[in-house]
């Protein structure tokens, strides 16, 4: 591989002589190095392994190699056994709430099961059955009793969750992409721009969240819409911070420097590169969020502040009963009607919570590569050899 | 100067600064501090050739590659592109020359989005200028994999499925997406070995070749810059010290900057025993850059003051003693370690001593330098600037002799203010323009002004060099 440029100390057979026989020199490029010309390694590289897998061996690796973080993300979180439980927990108590009474929609009915057996604001010993009184225990007829007005708790439970429920999801869900949308154009920005966003972010933090929420439904009246502005509006401030910190770092990353060198619009680079690179923070805290905010609801609802007082949603149904919980009349406790809407919101929001757990470790990136990486090698093997 | 045709990119004056105003309050007291890392540079980058930028790091040429393009707003100075300012274009006019301006990454992991595939990478250029849709950007996207030699079927594969080599080649596949004129390539090899470096660096002449293209090349290392590069700019501290055609800046007459990064390429031979120059100190603070020459604070061949009769290396290596009493906050710094055998010598000059300890260890624990007697504390100071007993001048021996009393009564700042005065160098005092010292390639130190004394050594006082600062 060396070239001895001077050929006069090149004779000398004795390597010990022949080292000595070389004198010193401060002259360069008395040695040369070859076979590392570059049009050498380009030939070599042609004959490398890349090269042999070019063609045909990559089809498992080109479509393993098709999903990206999420699609591996999904193929975690269905490994993950407890998320997965969790996540159907949440699915059948969403369906159940759904197909609990028909749903009409102006008038059209587009919903037509009944998986609960009475109405929810169904007074039993008025309508139904006059040898019904109020907090009967559970029975086969009432499996989980009846409420204070003399309601089949079994079917309010059931109806609630469509109010509880489904405010967790809204005001998430309306929260969470005010959220990136904000903290991304303040992170993205920066400057002035992020210094005036996030000091509105502050002000909106310096408040305790329910205590405005109540606030709000106080001015507002109680019901549905009004829970969740009283929910929203302060709701996004903890998504656009959560959002605008992973955004500061995402902005500083070489591939949105690119994007900007090949001409991409800034609206173009934050869609692309910055936004989607942000999310999995923002889905994981969502997912732990919906839960709060159902404790919130079920909160206000048993302040009081939430719902009509006589709805059929968890936390209003709590506050109904509230008195019972010491004692009820005639010295027995009837604890079935605050143990089932109060374990109904325990499991909904467990259930959350875990589904929470679970994205974040699915998306978790650092843990996702090497695995991956290697059962992927492992399939294409096993592809090439077939 | 060849003024064949208009160069396809001119620089001119390009200055870029950095506010590190540390917070509300700093700002409030007017306590500004200014990084300036790109300090006033031109260059002409002519049409199929290469511009080599070298220099050590934190010298400004990542800086500089990004503020050519206005991926970094530039603080003054003007890119002429065409004969157009890139400085005056709005941002959408800027976005549209972005067709003909690319840029190539550094660290090629780092600069693909690692949700895009590749195909989406190379892509993304030609939707943004919406160059070709549907079956014939895909088709486009092959063909760009196939130029920079990447297998079309890659196209699905994420970036970090990629080795370093073939990031590279994707980075480099999606600037050449726009069919640019110009590509100013940032350390393009440095983060890949060096099999794979040759590679890259072949790609590069092949599609400059190819399509004709310019490059701005940056790099640090030299054997690099050599193989690809037309013309070399050598930079230092946000400055252009030198620049030339290749040959020019790797053969004499050079700045010394340039000797110094020449004198530290590898030579594969075990009995070479040609030595290093070695820059003692650091690259200093672009926040607060020396005055006069930016490189008289390291430079081996610094100017001695006309009006001394001292040798130019005992000059040299008072001035040295000045400057670090001016720096220092601590008389330990400034003198020998006892008993030490191996000592920083002086560099730069032929008579170098091997080996060398850290010029800052400090005296055997127990016995600070204070506390021994005058002549040994005196011994110490000169034995660590390599001084000899006594200066050959009466009186620069009587300035030094003070200034040592100074020190050994712990007065630095007094020892400061006898010793600068008395050793400032020409170099300190004026900011040497380019000197033209061959066909395009110019020198910016005054060792190549008129007024520069070459049999002495020293710099004329009178003549002021042309265009000093």
């Amino acid at each position: 591989m060396t070239d001895d440029d001077d050929p006069g100390t090149d004779t000398a057979d004795d390597d010990g002589t022949r080292s000595r026989a070389r004198s010193r020199t401060d002259e360069r490029g008395r040695i040369r190095i070859t076979g590392f010309e570059a049009d050498r390694v380009r030939d070599r590289d042609s004959l490398s392994e890349w090269g042999d897998e070019a063609a045909g061996g990559t089809n498992g690796g080109t479509a393993a190699g098709m999903d990206g973080r999420w699609r591996r993300g999904l193929r975690r979180f269905g490994r993950n056994r407890s998320a997965m439980t969790a996540l159907a927990v949440v699915v059948s108590m969403a369906l159940v709430s759904l197909l609990a009474r028909p749903v009409e929609v102006l008038g059209v009915v587009v919903q037509p099961f009944a998986l609960a057996p009475y109405d929810p604001t169904t007074i039993l010993y008025l309508s139904v059955d006059p040898s019904v009184s109020p907090y009967d225990p559970p029975s086969w007829r009432f499996p989980m009793g009846v409420d204070g007005s003399g309601r089949d708790l079994f079917s309010r439970v059931l109806v609630g969750g469509r109010y509880s429920i489904s405010i967790g999801f809204v005001v998430v869900g309306l929260t969470a992409s005010f959220g990136l949308a904000y903290g991304a154009i303040a992170g993205y920005y920066g400057g002035v721009v992020d210094e005036v966003m996030m000091r509105i972010v502050d002000v909106v933090f310096a408040f305790p969240g329910l205590v405005l929420a109540l606030v709000v439904v106080a001015t507002l009246g109680g019901g549905y819409w009004q829970l969740v502005i009283a929910f929203s509006l302060f709701g996004w401030a903890g998504y656009a911070r959560l959002v605008r910190g992973e955004v500061l770092s995402i902005a500083e990353r070489e591939y949105v420097v690119a994007a900007k060198a090949i001409g991409a619009r800034d609206r173009a680079v934050i869609r692309r590169h910055v936004a989607p690179n942000a999310l999995s923070p923002l889905v994981v805290l969502a997912s732990l969020n919906v839960g709060s905010v159902v404790i919130g609801v079920a909160a206000l609802g048993f302040l009081g502040l939430g719902m009509d007082p006589g709805t059929a949603e968890w936390g209003t149904m709590l506050d109904a009963t509230r008195e019972t919980l010491i004692q009820g009349p005639g010295g027995r406790i009837p604890w079935w009607a605050t143990v089932y809407p109060g374990g109904a919101i325990f499991v909904f929001v467990l259930a959350m919570n875990v589904i929470g757990d679970g994205i974040n470790d699915a998306l978790d990136a650092r843990a996702a590569g090497v695995r991956e990486g290697k059962r992927r090698r492992e399939a294409d093997r096993g592809g090439d050899e077939s | 100067m060849s003024d064949s045709a208009e160069p396809v990119l001119r620089v001119e004056g390009l200055k870029t600064h950095y506010d590190s105003t540390d917070g509300f309050l700093d700002r409030l007291f007017g306590r500004s501090r200014r990084v300036r890392a790109v300090d006033g540079v031109d260059f002409e980058l002519r049409e199929g050739e290469t511009l080599g930028v070298v220099g050590e790091s934190g010298c400004g040429k990542t800086t500089l590659a990004r503020s050519v393009l206005r991926l970094i707003e530039p603080t003054a100075g003007s890119v002429y592109h065409r004969g157009e300012d890139l400085t005056a274009l709005s941002s959408a006019e800027l976005r549209d020359r972005r067709t003909d301006l690319q840029y190539v990454f550094q660290d090629p992991l780092s600069s693909l989005n690692p949700r895009l595939t590749a195909g989406d990478v190379v892509g993304e250029p030609l939707d943004v200028h919406g160059l070709a849709t549907g079956s014939e950007r895909d088709e486009r996207v092959r063909e760009l994999l196939e130029t920079v030699g990447l297998n079309a079927n890659y196209a699905d594969r994420y970036p970090h499925e990629f080795s370093g080599g073939q990031q590279q080649r994707l980075g480099i596949a999606r600037a050449l997406a726009v069919e640019p004129e110009v590509i100013v390539c940032d350390e393009p090899v440095s983060a890949l070995d060096a099999s794979v470096q040759s590679q890259v660096l072949n790609l590069l002449s092949d599609l400059q070749e190819e399509f004709g293209l310019s490059y701005v090349f940056i790099a640090h290392d030299l054997r690099v810059v050599e193989h690809v590069s037309d013309r070399v700019a050598v930079m230092y501290l946000g400055e252009f010290v030198e620049r030339g055609p290749t040959d020019a800046v790797f053969e004499p007459p050079h700045h010394p900057y340039t000797e110094a990064l020449l004198s530290a390429i590898p030579e594969p031979d075990p009995l070479w025993d040609g030595d290093g120059i070695r820059l003692t100190g650091t690259v200093p603070s672009p926040i607060d850059p020396p005055d006069g020459c930016r490189f008289h604070t390291r430079c081996p061949r610094l100017v001695p003051d006309a009006n001394s009769d001292l040798p130019a290396d005992v000059w040299r290596s008072v001035a040295a003693l000045a400057r670090r009493a001016a720096s220092a906050d601590d008389v330990t710094s400034l003198t020998a370690t006892r008993g030490a055998d191996d000592r920083t010598a002086r560099l730069g000059e032929s008579t170098r001593r091997s080996g060398g300890s850290s010029p800052r260890s400090d005296p055997a624990t127990g016995s600070g330098p204070t506390e021994a007697s005058r002549e040994t504390f005196g011994g110490l100071v000169r034995e660590e600037f390599d001084l000899p007993e006594t200066l050959p001048d009466a009186d620069a021996e009587e300035t030094l002799g003070e200034a040592i009393d100074a020190l050994y009564d712990d007065r630095i700042g007094t020892a400061a203010t006898l010793l600068e005065p008395a050793f400032t160098s020409p170099c300190e005092r004026h900011h040497p323009p380019e000197y033209e010292v061959g066909v395009d390639h110019g020198i910016a130190c005054l060792r190549y002004d008129d007024g520069f004394d070459e049999e002495a050594g020293t710099f004329e006082e009178g003549a002021e060099p042309a265009g000093s600062v």
